[in-house]
């Protein structure tokens, strides 16, 4: 496993967004460095998703700045956060269920596709050869997670721990620097989740990028990261290593409630 | 064996069908060569539609204005000069209409749903008010001749003429849309129609990918209205407005998000009054709106829909065939 | 001249109220854009006629007669369409209704065939005179009924148990059914509702406008009202009817006729652009 550098790729500055008066993100500062596991985890609605959705581009912040690899992300539209190098997947799956899992994946192509309209209206060669490199990409990612046998097959038709790791392989088919996982073990049973920690911390090194984790099972983000910011109604409470966060008293405070602690 | 020669016939089917298509003209009569010819035109501009409901969900009452639109400008550009050859004028119109689908698609950018299929009717009443409004241009109510396809001294007035204009570009934009159905533009409309948030954050941009929707469709609605005032010379802007149901009714009835879909739904849409004639006539659009809410109801995918589930049903009974084959000759080996 | 016009404005604002009323609602219970609205509006005012002229029935008799048929007209396409495409994408539900609207058209041109009819007028009288200006007694009867329905629809709504029923259920469809609202019911009541208004803005509209099949074409402007008033907001619907019914009776003092039809959809546009969400619609904020 290779050590985390210190070089930040995600800087979070003094972000705060509200929704209907509810301030759901807070005054938020993190920094992520360069290929480490980052955990953000909290109660229910403690504004994990939101700030997810801030930084992929689908929030606008009231205030604060989301500076990746030196630009910020703020005022950039979804599409283009995707572009500078931010993959990510959904708490409740948005997967495009009509379609294959192979047609998934090559909708994630769609920046590495080089043709024009009029080219693939009449599929010249350079349409066949950039359709055939994308397909050859989404079935290298297929067999990396030992999903290649699913690959014709419609998403509607596959079990939800299956769908999520679709959903997993279709975030890398973008080649993402910055991997944005909200809660990838959700409805996953304890040996899948086993599985996925592993999944993660491989990818994390096999494709050189940072990972960034929402996730609700304790025992996978104590596990796979490297560094942890605990939020609580919008606020960061703590941050730290996983053993830092483990002992950290409010965090257990928050999670557990008042009098945990004397218990 | 059979499954080979089976194959290699379904192979050549397509060339066979076109070849027949294309020697049509000088083996049927004036009357029937009119119908194919408004078959083709229907069907371009029905997969105009075809493509902006079925394959990048964006709903449009505005195929109507843009075919009103092509075919206007169509005869107002020749009208005055009348040296454009034929093939220029088409891709004036297509140049026009794509800029009119640009023009119209940018502020519907920001709408979905109703507001997109209100926003797009509001257009199309639009042009058709304007139509009526230009009247040194357009004739107003009265309508305008207008000119025939032409190159230099060699005027293409026949229907046969038409219809070989009309069937090459079906063909080719049946192959075209074919095409990109299968690459990346095709790929991004449908990420759009299923699922926007999720095809954003694969990198799509979703105004790109709209405007170009709308102006493709434009672009197709505006050649067949062209080719539309070939066919009959003289438009009025009733005759398009008149038109809006039986665009919906071609997609439907064919199969929307289906390639050939427009075309199977054009041969029954212009079929249909020939077969029952006279008394049908005065009562078309009550059979048109039985047509349509029947399709809605029972058959959603059209004829490619049914299709598919006799197919579904025979195979199934082919299953249990099999089954029973096997469970025979298990018998027999005991 | 202007305040007679304002007059007449608002007399046609109260028939495009009462359809965008009746659209809003549609949407609102089932999630349905009627288009064949105008046609319910339509044929149930010839029913009116029919009853009225032709069988030379009482007045009331007439009225309650229409509405009865635009109830039940509803509750069957509701039944027999509506309630199968609800679930399905919505352009399904836009070709359904559409046919509707045609199959409708369709029905009234073979039993009243396609020309024009002389709607009696139930509020005759001299002009009224105030000031300078002259008003219709047409147009202040029919302001005055529009008030009177809209207020007896906002008291059933907010008054009796199926209308509760049918405003929890355009709030939120789940709480709904687990507070124990049988939601089939409920759909049914919102499309008879839908009839009446619709049946009611045209027994309105029919007296000021002549009778034809071709009177559903005011689906869209009720359409445009509703999106000029925002959207899922039946206050903004009355709101949006009656702005658009003075505009478009005061502006073409202003404009060349020929330009007059495109009021509505200048209107419609600028609302789009500037404020999609409409007068009194709130700010949508999309989940991801």
């Amino acid at each position: 496993m290779k050590s985390p550098n210190n070089d930040n790729i995600l800087t979070l500055d003094n972000l705060s967004i509200s929704f209907g008066g509810i301030k759901a993100v807070d005054g938020l500062s993190l920094k992520v460095n360069e290929n480490e596991i980052f955990s953000i985890i909290g109660p229910n609605g403690a504004g994990k998703t939101t700030v997810f959705n801030i930084i992929s581009g689908f929030y606008k912040p009231d205030s604060g700045t989301v500076e990746f690899k030196g630009r910020n992300l703020v005022n950039h539209k979804p599409h283009e956060i995707a572009r500078f190098g931010v993959g990510r997947t959904f708490q409740n799956l948005e997967l495009f269920s009509r379609m294959t899992v192979l047609e998934n994946l090559l909708i994630a192509k769609h920046l590495y596709v080089k043709t024009r309209f009029w080219e693939e209206l009449l599929k010249t060669k350079n349409v066949k050869v950039e359709e055939a490199r994308a397909e050859d990409e989404a079935y290298a990612i297929l067999n990396y997670l030992g999903l290649e046998q699913y690959a014709h097959i419609p998403i509607s038709e596959f079990p939800f721990p299956i769908q999520k790791r679709i959903e997993l392989a279709r975030a890398l088919s973008l080649k993402p620097e910055l991997l944005i996982l909200d809660e990838p073990a959700g409805g996953l049973n304890m040996v899948e989740t086993e599985e996925l920690s592993t999944i993660i911390q491989r990818i994390r090194d096999d494709y050189n990028l940072t990972v960034l984790l929402v996730e609700h099972d304790m025992s996978m983000v104590m596990n796979i990261s490297d560094r942890i910011t605990v939020l609580q109604y919008g606020k960061e409470i703590a941050d730290g290593k996983p053993e830092e966060i483990q002992n950290n008293p409010m965090v257990i405070e928050a999670y557990l409630g008042k009098g945990a602690m004397h218990a | 064996m059979i499954n080979k020669t089976k194959n290699r016939f379904l192979k050549y089917l397509p060339i066979i069908v076109i070849a027949v298509y294309f020697a049509g003209p000088i083996f049927i009569g004036e009357y029937l060569t009119y119908l194919i010819t408004l078959m083709a035109i229907m069907a371009i501009v029905t997969q105009g539609l075809n493509v902006m409901i079925g394959y990048a969900g964006q709903f449009s009452f505005g195929q109507p204005g843009f075919m009103a639109f092509g075919a206007y400008i169509g005869a107002i550009v020749v009208s005055r000069m009348p040296w454009i050859p034929f093939p220029l004028t088409i891709l004036i119109v297509a140049l026009a209409s794509a800029l009119l689908g640009f023009i119209i698609g940018f502020p519907c950018l920001r709408l979905s749903g109703f507001y997109l299929a209100m926003a797009t009717f509001g257009f199309s009443s639009a042009i058709f008010e304007l139509i009526n409004y230009l009247g040194p241009l357009t004739g107003g109510n009265e309508g305008m001749y207008a000119p025939a396809a032409a190159i230099g001294k060699w005027k293409l007035t026949s229907t046969d003429d038409v219809y070989y204009i009309a069937a090459i570009t079906v063909v080719l934009v049946m192959i075209g849309v074919k095409h990109i159905s299968k690459t990346r533009t095709g790929r991004a409309w449908n990420a759009i129609r299923d699922d926007e948030i999720a095809a954003s954050s694969m990198g799509i941009n979703l105004q790109r990918e709209k405007l170009k929707v709308f102006a493709f469709g434009a672009v197709l609605a505006g050649v067949s209205g062209l080719f539309y005032s070939y066919l009959i010379r003289y438009i009025e802007s009733s005759y398009f407005s008149a038109m809006g149901l039986s665009f919906f009714l071609i997609m439907v009835v064919g199969g929307t998000g289906r390639v050939f879909g427009p075309i199977y739904g054009s041969i029954f849409i212009i079929m249909l009054p020939q077969v029952f004639g006279g008394k049908f006539n005065q009562h078309m659009n009550l059979v048109y709106g039985i047509i349509l809410v029947l399709f809605v109801l029972l058959a959603p995918n059209g004829f490619y829909g049914i299709w598919d589930k006799i197919r579904n049903k025979s195979s199934v009974n082919m299953n249990l065939r099999d089954k029973l084959f096997s469970w025979i000759k298990r018998e027999r080996v005991k | 001249m202007i305040f007679s016009l304002i007059v007449d404005g608002l007399a046609v604002g109260s028939v495009y109220a009462l359809v965008a009323v009746g659209l809003v609602m549609l949407v609102k219970s089932t999630g349905a854009l009627n288009f064949a609205h105008g046609d319910f509006m339509m044929i149930s005012t010839f029913v009116a006629y029919s009853l009225l002229v032709q069988l030379e029935l009482p007045f009331w008799v007439a009225i309650v007669g229409a509405l009865a048929f635009a109830a039940v007209l509803g509750m069957v396409a509701e039944r027999l369409v509506i309630r199968k495409l609800m679930t399905g994408p919505m352009s399904g539900i836009i070709m359904g209704t559409l046919g509707m609207a045609y199959i409708l058209q369709g029905i009234a041109k073979i039993v009243w065939t396609d020309d024009i009819f002389k709607f009696p007028e139930f509020f005759p009288g001299d002009f009224v005179k105030i000031g300078s200006a002259s008003i219709s007694p047409q147009s202040i009867g029919v302001i005055i009924s529009a008030i009177i329905i809209i207020t007896c629809l906002y008291l059933f709504l907010n008054l009796t148990k199926v209308g509760t029923g049918l405003r929890a259920l355009t709030q939120n469809k789940t709480a709904a059914t687990l507070m124990g609202i049988k939601v089939t019911k409920v759909y049914s009541l919102s499309w008879a509702l839908g009839g009446i208004l619709a049946a009611f803005a045209g027994i309105l509209l029919a007296p000021a406008l002549y009778l034809s099949t071709g009177m559903g074409g005011i689906t869209f402007t009720g359409i445009i009202a509703a999106i000029i008033g925002g959207f899922g907001n039946m206050f903004g619907a009355i709101i949006g009817g009656y702005l658009l019914g003075i505009l478009s009776s005061v502006i073409p003092v202003y404009i060349p006729t020929e330009l007059q039809g495109i009021i509505p959809f200048v209107l419609l546009m600028l609302v789009l652009f500037i404020k999609p969400t409409g007068i009194l619609g709130k700010k949508m904020v999309k989940k991801v």
